[in-house]
């Protein structure tokens, strides 16, 4: 009987949880277009001067070296490289703007969130959701485009099934960066101002991600290293697993590895938040 | 001109006092800033790995454009960078009002109010970049040439700032959190690259339309590759342009400026 009771409140909970989740996704996503122009225009201009710089950049590399295949790209491998990278980054990085729960924290009102029916890191992450729907809407429209005009090209194995995968590593990814960037930015209970911290997390990110050159550049060893850390899962691990660059097995180790992180990430964010709000004082600065 | 030099020592004394009122933030600062260096330094070593030359430039000359670029960088976000990020909240909720009822340039006061205290220790971390990299090219080095450096950087600091400017401005008619600033971010990529990777008409917009290749590319091409008058003539006339753009668009964004309803 008490067993049945227990499992009515946990559904009920669960509805109650999804119900806010909704309300909260549907408010971002009005936010997110309500300047539609500006909206457009800075992922437009994002993604038209990543791929024009990649483009001048590795022509010359490539014409300079006079290699036909570098760290395991042609050129046109290389471009879609590139592509790719904003369009995935916005799945996976799109928590690392703004500075939502420092905000939060340094003007007070993080304590409202704190009488709500649900946790504040699980309301943080239904706005990284809201995101997430559009940057999967700018990725779908863009990579159709690119790939019905430019096709697929060789030694790229790109099919529906590298793209499920790479969606998967993607997600995996983003939860991954939500819980870094909330871990730095609830460094706000004591520190006076995050937003550097963020800065630091986002620029580490580019280079020892994939996100500013693709990780097969680096020396082996350099490599190796790199993978102990969670960054390559941020951007590297989701796009080289659109590109069909990995195997089955490649990619179910290295979502081992990112769950991992998670793990370790979502051990440290409870232990951060649970600290921080032993200090909190609830007035802001 | 003297009353302009008083006012911005008072903008000094008050921004230093600030950043020591936040020590911790003033670290973390310095903290970023250093980690923007090595991304920057190691982008290109990494390419380097690959090739002798790019654009034209060995390795050693392009940690000389790239320590360039980065004095610049870290003079602009000194002096002007977090003014020009405070401007669309600014123009948006009405408090450019403060600013408009001066007795001084409401420009002058708005983009040089805040000193940022803690990119200054940056920039003396980029000028050690900068002393690096000019020793990695000692060939190069004449006291003729140096003198003509600090010119050259100021103008890119200027131009900098122009087209930044250029991108906030039409927040006074789009109203806008941000106006086009995360656009201009975009952008900044291709002053990061050496110019002479971009030809046609990429290189036509990069060298004119939206001079972002003038910034800090062409001062160090004419400090490695030598003077040529046609490429400091392009530099200086460019610049000029954007100045009296830049200033006539201010002017026309204030004067359909109207307060908080803004």
């Amino acid at each position: 009987m008490s067993g049945d009771k227990f499992g009515a409140d946990f559904r009920d909970d669960l509805r109650a949880y999804a119900a806010v989740l909704r309300q909260v996704v549907s408010l971002e996503l009005r936010r997110a277009f309500a300047y539609r122009v500006s909206f457009w225009l800075r992922f437009l201009g994002g993604l038209f001067a990543n791929i024009t710089v990649a483009y001048f950049l590795w022509r010359a590399l490539f014409a300079e070296s006079g290699a036909k295949i570098m760290a395991g790209f042609t050129f046109e491998g290389m471009i879609l490289y590139y592509v790719l990278v904003p369009l995935i980054g916005g799945i996976t990085r799109n928590s690392t703007e703004g500075s939502a729960i420092a905000s939060e924290i340094y003007s007070g009102t993080l304590t409202r969130y704190l009488v709500y029916p649900m946790p504040f890191l699980l309301y943080r992450f239904a706005d990284v959701m809201a995101a997430v729907i559009v940057a999967l809407l700018q990725l779908t429209i863009m990579l159709s485009a690119y790939l019905l005009i430019f096709g697929i090209p060789a030694g790229i194995q790109l099919t529906p099934s590298s793209v499920a995968l790479g969606l998967i590593a993607a997600l995996g990814a983003c939860f991954l960066n939500f819980l870094m960037v909330s871990t730095v930015e609830m460094v706000a209970f004591w520190a006076d101002n995050v937003w550097s911290l963020n800065v630091m997390l986002m620029f580490s990110g580019q280079l020892l991600g994939g996100a500013l050159l693709p990780l097969t550049l680096f020396p082996a060893e350099v490599q190796r290293y790199l993978q102990l850390t969670p960054f390559p899962y941020l951007m590297s691990f989701p796009v080289q697993a659109v590109m069909g660059k990995l195997s089955f097995g490649q990619w179910a180790q290295s979502c081992g590895r990112m769950g991992i992180w998670i793990l370790i990430l979502t051990v440290l964010a409870r232990v951060v938040w649970r600290r921080g709000q032993r200090s909190f004082s609830g007035v802001g600065i | 001109m003297r009353r302009y030099l008083r006012l911005y020592l008072q903008f000094l004394q008050f921004s230093f006092s600030r950043a020591m009122e936040f020590r911790l933030d003033f670290f973390f600062r310095i903290l970023m800033d250093v980690i923007y260096y090595i991304v920057n330094i190691a982008f290109f070593k990494v390419l380097y790995a690959r090739t002798p030359m790019l654009a034209g430039w060995n390795e050693r000359q392009t940690m000389l454009f790239v320590s360039i670029f980065l004095v610049i960088d870290a003079i602009n976000m000194t002096v002007f960078s977090n003014n020009v990020w405070q401007m669309p909240t600014q123009i948006n909720n009405g408090s450019l009002d403060y600013y408009l009822t001066r007795p001084v340039s409401s420009l002058f006061f708005l983009s040089l109010r805040e000193f940022a205290a803690n990119s200054f220790v940056n920039l003396l971390m980029t000028m050690a970049i900068l002393v690096w990299a000019l020793r990695l090219n000692m060939e190069l080095v004449t006291p003729l040439n140096l003198l003509f450096l600090v010119p050259l950087i100021a103008n890119g600091v200027f131009l900098y700032y122009l087209l930044n400017m250029v991108f906030i401005i039409p927040v006074f008619w789009t109203h806008s959190g941000r106006g086009f600033a995360d656009l201009f971010h975009s952008f900044t990529r291709f002053l990061e690259r050496p110019d002479r990777l971009f030809t046609g008409i990429m290189r036509l917009i990069l060298t004119v339309v939206l001079p972002l290749s003038l910034i800090a590319s062409f001062p160090a091409r004419l400090f490695i590759d030598g003077f040529e008058t046609g490429l400091f003539l392009h530099l200086t006339l460019v610049t000029a342009c954007f100045a009296g753009f830049m200033t006539l668009f201010w002017r026309k964004g204030l004067a359909s400026y109207s307060s908080a309803s803004s």
